[in-house]
């Protein structure tokens, strides 16, 4: 008979149980414990599916005061306690937190005091900034730092002497007083303050992470800290000199000292993205019966008249009542240089004015399409969760291992007979030496600066977690209208008498269709009137004393008026692709024949060239002829409807990983099934929703600057994640073994720290992009704006 | 490092494959503790690192303490103690050869008595289902060490012989390490492991290098008198940090 559980053949009798006969022990214990679900190899949980949550209104909050993950998880449970908040998230990287409440039951004003708690300073997004606490950091600083120099002195001249031999006791016998008894009092005294002064952030971390029941680096240091502190202090009373006082402050000191730098280090390289997102949602200077007043976003009203000076950015999209300015969209349109706009001009909410001051109405909406980005933005922001979980996850296992190798080392060390101070020094050292904090910033910082550098290039990243995606593109698929093509028709050919076409620039004046603005442009020569729109076949109008008709062969069908044999063929002969002839007639007769096709954007060809470098390229098209563009790619799926998009994708997703590029609105389910999806365009919420990256403007060789980011990116989280294991996996040993002491230990921790948050902080993407963006105009002197502006 | 440590890696590695099996449910139960959207493959990875680090911390705790009994042992008797146990521990290893070879059934004796140890162990264990967190795949770990299971006992009996807490632990630990590469083997891998784990001939194959290690522990039972004394210089790395640091009154 063969065991149950484990197929080794049993002993004769079997162990029992359940009716299962068993080789061991362990696995009828196994068995016992799992019951009848190990058999069948897995077990199965009864998974409680979480209730989705009501719709509410959405907060955006800016967080100052958090400095690692489990001050995220503080953050959160402190709002999800809260009557009214459905749910929330933060990160702590970006400073940001996203509240979703009831807003009948709750109002938003409240939200800051709610979450200002354990020390954090809440504030909505759009309010004024606190002073920042730099000063007290620093000064906090410089206290440790001369504190810390006494003691060590202190140390140096009568205890590290005698210590390593070099001096003997008996030496110190004219300065016994001082050396054996003011000296380690005066040291107990000056410790005690650095700690709980200087160290005071420390344990308020280490408590952060008590209360909402997660280990952090904050608690090793506090543990080490405190056994230090607390077993010097012991040996102090008790008559002894065994003291390690210069353990605990160097610990604090070394700590300190490598938190303020890398507190500015992660400021700059969060500073920027900070700047971006501020600058979104600015206050406003409303004119009212001649008087300025401070307005919120939120509390405009359609036809306020606004006031908007040099270096500002535009709040709401509006029309220009007063002024002249030269204006940046290039977040918006992707337009590189500053257009120059004037009374009677709209302008669009979120570019930014280079150069003069603008008073504007604000439009019927009063709503700013950067305001919808910067949600969209701050979501994505607030919301990093694959890095969240990681620097989680790591700080659950490696917190508690460390804890506990540290007590295992050090009860090791006492067993084999070392004598105590020297087992807690050991012990001490494998506490500061291990490095979590190394883990937990190694992504959340390297994303921040991912998302800004991709900013700079005017690239708006929605989702995060496109650095952790697969790296390598196998397929580009490839919209047409509106990606490769601009969507704007423009005339290819005109036939016929030369009349022709002027009449029917005439008509189409009148008329809004996409083709007939085209036609328009042709000619200015004459005018129309009476016209009569026969929608979806064209448009009839009077033109001087002519009844002009301009539209498809099924208009004039209608009609009764003939076409020529031979214009028609010349006109389908020299149709190019999918373009669309309208004919002109008048007096019964079609004259002229005007073919009309979609541009194409002058750079698709070399974009497309590029990409397939390193990618079969498929052109996939709701049109039914591909149009010109099937020489460029490899493959083409014409005629797909949008909403089939989305089955081709996952179909070529079998292949291999798929990149999407198209336009945000029609190709949004193609977008999301992607693995990667880019959208061109507007940046519309649903674009940001569906595509991972959203490109506004048309410049299609942006798509490579994306590339670019998400891979320098993704080359940084690697590089980061594998110094941290490297330093982990060297320095623990070291200082397992004992090789380390605590004070080399706390310096080789936070240097650790500081190279992950220097290496995340160096600029992504080392070449400043062409294109004058909203970061670039602030921060440049508005001098070279001025060289930009348009007369 | 010394022989009896690569003795109870060996023990590990080739014992593991009666593990496989049996330790297979224990790891399904883990994963199943994995949330569903996350069963990414660091997650997993994650989960079985920390309840394989749980469980050779039991080892390596279990291996300190039976050194130290045998070091409280060598100290009240004649010196003729250490020889005699390793005798014993290499009798104890051929019987367990015996048992992975299916031939003789004995050490199932042994885990017998750890029973009464797991059964006052074995209800903590319960805290940590489901093990949905790395945390409580540690904690599971950590209980799951205490599992009769005589090649645990057979690497004890070598931990106990060593008459050193430090050695014992030590022993212990490259016990445990032996154990990983077949429990950390997941996926297809692991079904073919099991199928070749359950051929007769490899554990025919696997019983008889464990006899083997046994019969050699045996025969140098004797002969490797005084060997136990190198280990004083290897406790040298604590004592450096000591000199220099002990502040002396």
């Amino acid at each position: 008979m063969d065991c149950t559980l484990c197929g080794l053949p049993t002993p004769t009798p079997p162990i029992e149980a359940g009716g299962h006969g068993f080789c061991c022990f362990g696995c009828r214990e196994v068995y016992r414990c799992f019951g009848d679900d190990v058999l069948a190899g897995e077990i199965v949980e009864a998974a409680s599916q979480p209730l989705s949550p009501p719709d509410g209104a959405e907060a955006f909050l800016r967080v100052d005061g958090m400095h690692c993950s489990s001050c995220e998880i503080l953050v959160e449970r402190t709002a999800k306690k809260t009557d009214g908040i459905h749910s929330a998230s933060s990160s702590f990287a970006t400073s940001t937190a996203r509240i979703l409440y009831d807003p009948d039951r709750i109002d938003e004003s409240q939200l800051p005091e709610i979450l200002s708690v354990a020390g954090f300073r809440a504030r909505l997004r759009g309010a004024a900034a606190p002073e920042p606490d730099e000063r007290q950091s620093l000064f906090r600083l410089l206290v440790g730092v001369s504190l810390t120099a006494v003691v060590m002195m202190l140390y140096l001249a009568f205890f590290y002497p005698t210590h390593l031999g070099l001096v003997d006791f008996e030496e110190l016998e004219p300065v016994r007083w001082l050396a054996f008894n003011a000296a380690p009092k005066v040291m107990f005294a000056l410790t005690t303050l650095i700690i709980f002064y200087v160290g005071a952030p420390i344990f308020r971390g280490a408590l952060i992470g008590l209360r909402v029941g997660v280990l952090n680096m904050d608690n090793l240091l506090a543990v080490a800290i405190l056994a230090a502190y607390g077993y010097s202090a012991g040996q102090l009373f008790l008559g002894s000199l065994d003291l390690y006082f210069d353990v605990a402050v160097a610990i604090v000191t070394v700590v300190t000292v490598g938190r303020f730098f890398e507190q500015g280090a992660r400021a700059r390289a969060t500073g920027e993205l900070t700047g971006l997102m501020e600058a979104w949602t600015p206050v406003l200077r409303v004119r009212e019966d001649g008087a300025f007043l401070q307005r919120s976003v939120d509390e405009v009203a359609p036809h306020d008249r606004i006031v908007i000076w040099q270096g500002e950015p535009v709040p709401v999209d509006g029309i220009i009542v007063e002024g002249q300015a030269a204006v940046d969209e290039s977040l918006l349109t992707g337009e590189p240089f500053p257009v120059s706009r004037g009374p009677g001009d709209s302008v669009l909410g979120g570019s930014v004015i280079v150069e003069g001051s603008l008073e504007i109405t604000a439009g019927a909406a009063a709503q700013s399409k950067m305001d919808t980005l910067a949600r969209i933005l701050w979501s994505a922001q607030s919301s990093f969760a694959g890095a969240r979980s990681l620097a989680d996850r790591i700080a659950g296992i490696f917190v508690p291992a460390v804890l506990g190798l540290a007590v295992v080392v050090a009860g090791w060390s006492l067993l084999d007979g070392v004598p105590p101070g020297a087992a807690l020094l050991t012990g001490l050292a494998t506490l500061i030496v291990s490095c979590p904090c190394t883990f937990g910033l190694a992504i959340p910082l390297t994303t921040a600066a991912g998302v800004s550098a991709a900013l700079r290039h005017g690239i708006i990243v929605t989702s995060a977690d496109i650095f952790e995606k697969a790296p390598r593109i196998d397929i580009a698929a490839i919209d047409k209208t509106g990606t490769l093509s601009t969507g704007n028709m423009i005339v290819a050919e005109t036939f016929g008498v030369p009349e022709a076409a002027r009449y029917a620039a005439a008509v189409e004046r009148l008329s809004a269709h996409p083709i007939a603005q085209a036609i328009a442009r042709l000619d200015q020569t004459h005018s129309a009137t009476d016209l009569v729109i026969h929608p979806g076949r064209g448009a009839v109008a009077m033109v001087g004393d002519r009844r002009v008709a301009v539209g498809a062969k099924s208009l004039f069908a209608t009609l009764g008026w003939t076409i020529p044999e031979q214009l028609a063929a010349s006109a389908s002969a020299h149709m190019p692709g999918e373009g669309v002839i309208s004919y002109v007639g008048w007096s019964g007769r079609v004259h002229g024949a005007i073919v009309t096709r979609d541009e194409s954007r002058p750079d698709w060809k070399a974009v497309v060239d590029r990409l397939r470098e390193q990618a079969r390229v498929v052109l996939l098209t709701g049109a039914e002829h591909p149009s010109g563009y099937e020489d460029g790619v490899d493959e083409v799926h014409a005629g797909v409807p949008p909403e089939a998009k989305a089955a081709v994708i996952r179909r070529l997703r079998a292949d291999g990983t798929v990149l999407m590029i198209g336009d945000g609105s029609n190709d949004a389910p193609a977008l999301a099934a992607a693995d990667l999806g880019i959208a061109f365009g507007a940046p519309t919420a649903l674009a940001a929703d569906a595509a991972d990256v959203v490109i506004p403007g048309g410049r299609l060789e942006k798509i490579f600057d994306a590339f670019d980011v998400i891979a320098t990116t993704r080359r940084r989280v690697r590089q980061n994640l594998g110094w941290a294991l490297l330093y982990n996996a060297t320095a623990i040993p070291l200082a397992v073994s004992g090789y380390l002491n605590p004070l080399f230990a706390a310096l080789a921790m936070s240097a650790s720290s500081l190279l992950v948050v220097w290496n995340s902080s160096r600029r992504i993407g080392g070449t400043e992009p062409a294109s004058a963006s909203i970061s670039a105009a602030r921060t440049r002197p508005i001098k070279q704006g001025r060289e930009f502006a348009r007369p | 490092m010394e022989l009896t440590f690569y003795t109870a890696l060996m023990i590990g590695l080739l014992g593991s494959t009666h593990c496989i099996g049996m330790c297979g449910g224990i790891v399904g139960a883990l994963n199943a503790g994995l949330p569903r959207s996350g069963q990414s493959l660091l997650s997993q990875v994650a989960h079985h690192f920390t309840y394989n680090a749980g469980r050779i911390l039991s080892y390596v705790f279990a291996g300190a303490i039976a050194g130290l009994v045998g070091a409280l042992a060598t100290k009240f008797s004649l010196d003729t103690a250490v020889p005699f146990g390793r005798l014993i521990a290499g009798l104890i290893m051929i019987a367990l050869g015996l048992y992975l070879a299916g031939l003789w059934h004995a050490v199932t004796a042994i885990e017998k008595a750890g029973l009464h140890i797991w059964r006052r162990i074995q209800p903590l264990g319960q805290r940590f289902l489901p093990a949905n967190t790395p945390a409580r795949a540690f904690g599971l770990g950590l209980v799951w060490g205490w599992l009769p299971c005589g090649l645990v006992y057979s690497a004890l009996a070598l931990s106990l012989v060593s008459a050193s807490p430090r050695q014992g632990a030590v022993i212990m630990l490259g016990f445990g390490l032996g154990t990983l590469p077949m429990l950390f083997a997941m996926g297809g891998v692991a079904g073919q492991l099991v199928k070749l784990a359950r051929h007769p001939a490899m554990r025919r194959l696997v019983g008889a290098g464990i006899v083997m290690f046994g019969v050699y522990t045996c025969v140098t039972a004797f002969s490797v008198h005084g060997h136990n004394h190198a280990h004083v210089d290897h406790n040298g790395l604590g004592q450096d940090m000591s000199e220099t640091h002990t502040k002396s009154n």
